[in-house]
């Protein structure tokens, strides 16, 4: 399984565990979360810190993810470096997320 | 079914031959393999076989061979006859390609049952064929139609030309045939042309069909419910729509699903060909790159902003850029900063700007062709990853 859950509290923090979150990922992904918010969960820190590659289905599924929350819900990014943090520069994601250093800064809720 | 014999022993034959047909089996004869062979290549629709061991010219084991060689292009199902029972013989028949044997003395029953286990497998051999026949058809349709729709995606691109003193190039190459990508430039009125370049997310059939939509509603200026020029109550009875505004009503226009995730990123923008400003928003898309003529600085444009499609309600803003003459505007696809050579390093911005840079004094379409030409040096073939798409305008007004 390419992504793990962990539950901390109200916050379900699912790390991508592959190197990239591409049009091969990308689908599985936004299953994988949908399927969480499905079944009730509506507050999630994505933890990217493993991904070293992203392209536009990979934001695409991300923010399918938001969609369906709907407005009913979170969606914290944490630990994004690199390409993956030039690709949300480039596309203003620190519009749609928040985005944090690391998993323990997006459960606590503060930097960015 | 059509069965073919060959036996060299007459009384063998003629027995063979009447118990087939009584069987109701349409039965071609022959004397040796090599008159079998023959008869199979020139009869395409004869697939099972009941051939003797041991003849002149070709025995049974080199006729397995031939109709299981390369060169032969459909199954035969081979029954050998056989006098031996010993162990050496079987393998030596089904490593020459039998698919079956019958001992001799022939009993009529054992025959039977063989020969309906060869046509078993005959008729699963020619569904299969005629499948991959019907499937091949239908590729060669889907790629014809493929080809045809990608000489529709190349009829919408502009020819390289100039508009008000705009000089126009540009470079359009799907990673496939079909691509995402598109450009567009037109004029405005007298004094205002719009130009844009974008990106739909994911490659493809889908991609090419939403960007040809775009294509369409980006060259409207004309119609009701233009998005880029409406009609107004006063002189001059219209309004060029400011850059945001056109970005914003396309983002509120083609909100994707979370079940489909279809979006896109674009650079527009509206440049006044009498005073040189330019209007430029950026969503999502790479930064457009001003180089400016005078000092040869390659600068980055654009004041960013979401994929158009993503979430609803983006606001965007322009960025105004102050052209001089000679100066020019590059936008791109991010299939040309992200393309890989051999080993994998990416192209860049950086190494984009560079080449920008050492192309600024030649004249537009020599940068262009320059351009290309790199592309094509880094990814060291003809094939890209991704589509990648540049626009090159340079802005020179009579003076």
């Amino acid at each position: 399984m390419p992504f793990e859950n962990k539950a901390e509290g109200d916050w379900t923090v699912v790390k991508v565990t592959d190197m990239r979150l591409d049009a091969a990922q990308a689908e599985p992904f936004r299953k994988h979360v949908l399927t969480e918010i499905d079944a009730g969960q509506s507050q999630f820190v994505i933890d990217l810190e493993s991904v070293i590659f992203m392209d536009s289905s990979g934001l695409g599924a991300l923010v399918a993810c938001l969609k369906q929350l709907g407005g009913q819900g979170e969606v914290r990014l944490a630990g994004a470096g690199g390409a993956v943090k030039d690709l949300f520069e480039l596309t203003s994601m620190d519009k749609l997320f928040k985005m944090f250093d690391n998993v323990e800064a997006a459960l606590a809720g503060d930097g960015a | 079914m059509r069965v073919l014999i060959a036996e060299d022993a007459k009384d063998q034959r003629l027995l063979l031959k009447a118990l087939l047909k009584k069987q109701g089996y349409d039965v071609v004869d022959t004397e040796n393999g090599a008159e079998a062979l023959q008869v199979l290549q020139e009869n395409p629709d004869i697939r099972l076989v009941v051939s003797d061991w041991i003849m002149p010219e070709m025995d049974g084991p080199e006729l397995c061979r031939k109709v299981r060689s390369d060169a032969f292009d459909r199954y035969v199902y081979v029954i050998l006859l056989t006098g031996h029972e010993d162990q050496d013989a079987f393998i030596q028949g089904l490593e020459a390609g039998a698919d079956d044997f019958v001992h001799k003395p022939l009993n009529a029953d054992e025959l039977r049952v063989r020969l309906k286990a060869g046509a078993r497998v005959v008729g699963l051999e020619q569904r299969l064929d005629e499948r991959n026949r019907q499937l091949g058809e239908n590729l060669e349709q889907l790629e014809a139609d493929l080809r045809l729709a990608g000489q529709t995606q190349m009829s919408l691109l502009p020819e390289a030309g100039c508009l008000q003193g705009v000089t126009m190039e540009w470079f359009f190459q799907p990673s496939r045939i079909l691509g995402g990508d598109m450009f567009g430039y037109q004029e405005l009125d007298e004094q205002h042309i719009c130009f844009y370049q974008l990106d739909v997310s994911g490659h493809g059939i889908p991609s090419a069909l939403f960007s040809f939509l775009l294509h369409h509603m980006l060259s409207d200026t004309a119609g009701s419910d233009s998005l880029i020029k409406q009609a107004t109550s006063h002189p001059p009875y219209y309004q060029i729509m400011p850059a945001p505004s056109v970005v914003e009503a396309l983002n509120s226009r083609f909100q994707a699903s979370p079940d489909h995730m279809i979006y896109f990123t674009i650079a527009f923008g509206v440049m006044n060909t009498q005073t040189g400003i330019v209007e430029l928003v950026q969503a999502g898309h790479p930064h457009p790159l001003l180089i400016r003529k005078a000092t040869g600085d390659i600068i980055r444009t654009g004041k960013g902003g979401v994929p158009v499609g993503m979430i609803e309600g983006i606001t965007y803003e322009a960025d105004c850029i102050q052209m001089q003459p000679g100066d020019r505007l590059l936008l791109y696809s991010d299939g040309l900063i992200e393309s890989s050579n051999p080993e994998g390093e990416q192209y860049s911005v950086e190494k984009l700007e560079a080449l920008q840079a050492s192309v600024a004094g030649k004249e537009l379409k020599e940068a262009r062709d320059i351009t290309e030409q790199a592309l094509h040096d880094w990814c060291g073939d003809d094939r890209f990853d991704d589509d990648m798409t540049f626009l090159m305008l340079e802005w020179q007004p009579d003076s």
